[in-house]
């Protein structure tokens, strides 16, 4: 059995699929300013909608566990990776995403001083962060959309609203609250709720 | 993260998983949405920022634009704006050191 898992986690999919994950990962790297949130809608529509390498309630759910992780939206190119080619796609789309990043970084760290002080990127910073606002609201849409879609208006108030009280009120890490969702959740499954 | 996706393909199947499943989702709804409350109170001073990440999320969420663009379009709005304000800047430096 073990022999027969193992092929099934590492078999290695279709080098097209790889090579996709790599390059649409690589792109999107180019714009996950400030910790990502920005490309989350564009990960979900590449990958649930064109590419079709997930569905969107594992989407929802990669969404969810990525808050469990630091750098929750850029940790989602693995899981997404895995979804698409198992071992071999998650690593494929990994490498697309912090491949370039990581170049860019130790090209421009020299000129990083300059670039911090010019006003012209200054500019462009402050003109696209009410944008990833923008786009994280259509991220919260997208997920919110279809938790209602498997899930009652009240269970899903009666979690998400005390979940956002929780995060705002205390210093508890969203691990926690994501973990107590998940129990509850599960709980419900003995009421038929 | 990979862990978690192998775990997570393994697992999804079984009985009440899909459930604890949805219930994790309802609470990365509220701790995303007070993400969106704290960057919104961070990023937004203004209407006009206001109206930018409004129609941002419109492009978004329902005409499905891309999202690059519309990221790229608002830092070039942004660097717009700056240099009208550096011409007008100017311009009223001269016509204060006039005559």
């Amino acid at each position: 059995l073990i022999p027969l898992s193992l092929s099934a986690i590492f078999s290695p999919p279709d080098a097209s699929v790889l090579w996709s994950l790599f390059w649409h990962f690589a792109v999107i790297s180019l714009l996950a300013f400030g910790g990502g949130q920005a490309v989350l809608p564009w990960i979900e529509r590449d990958s649930v909608g064109t590419e079709r390498w997930t569905t969107a309630g594992t989407f929802t759910a990669g969404v969810g566990f990525g808050y469990l992780m630091p750098g929750p939206v850029t940790v989602m190119s693995t899981f997404i990776g895995y979804q698409a080619g198992r071992v071999p796609g998650a690593l494929a789309a990994t490498l697309g995403m912090f491949l370039v990043p990581v170049v860019l970084a130790a090209l421009s760290a020299s000129g990083m001083d300059h670039l911090k002080t010019n006003r012209h990127v200054r500019a462009f910073g402050q003109g696209a962060a009410p944008a990833v606002v923008g786009l994280l609201g259509a991220t919260l849409w997208s997920i919110a959309k279809h938790t209602l879609r498997v899930s009652p208006l009240m269970l899903v108030l009666a979690i998400a609203i005390p979940a956002s009280i929780i995060a705002a009120r205390t210093k508890i890490m969203p691990i926690w609250i994501l973990i107590g969702g998940a129990v509850i959740g599960w709980l419900t499954s003995f009421f038929h709720l | 993260m990979l862990a978690i996706a192998i775990v997570y393909q393994r697992i999804v199947t079984l009985a009440g998983v899909s459930q604890a499943l949805n219930g994790q989702s309802a609470a990365a709804v509220g701790v995303v949405a007070f993400a969106l409350w704290r960057q919104g109170r961070n990023h937004l001073p203004n209407l006009v920022t206001a109206a930018v990440a409004a129609a941002v999320f419109a492009g978004s969420a329902f005409w499905h634009l891309n999202p690059a663009l519309l990221v790229v379009a608002a830092g070039l709005l942004g660097v717009v704006t700056e240099i009208r304000q550096e011409r007008r800047q100017a311009c009223n430096n001269v016509t204060a050191k006039s005559p």
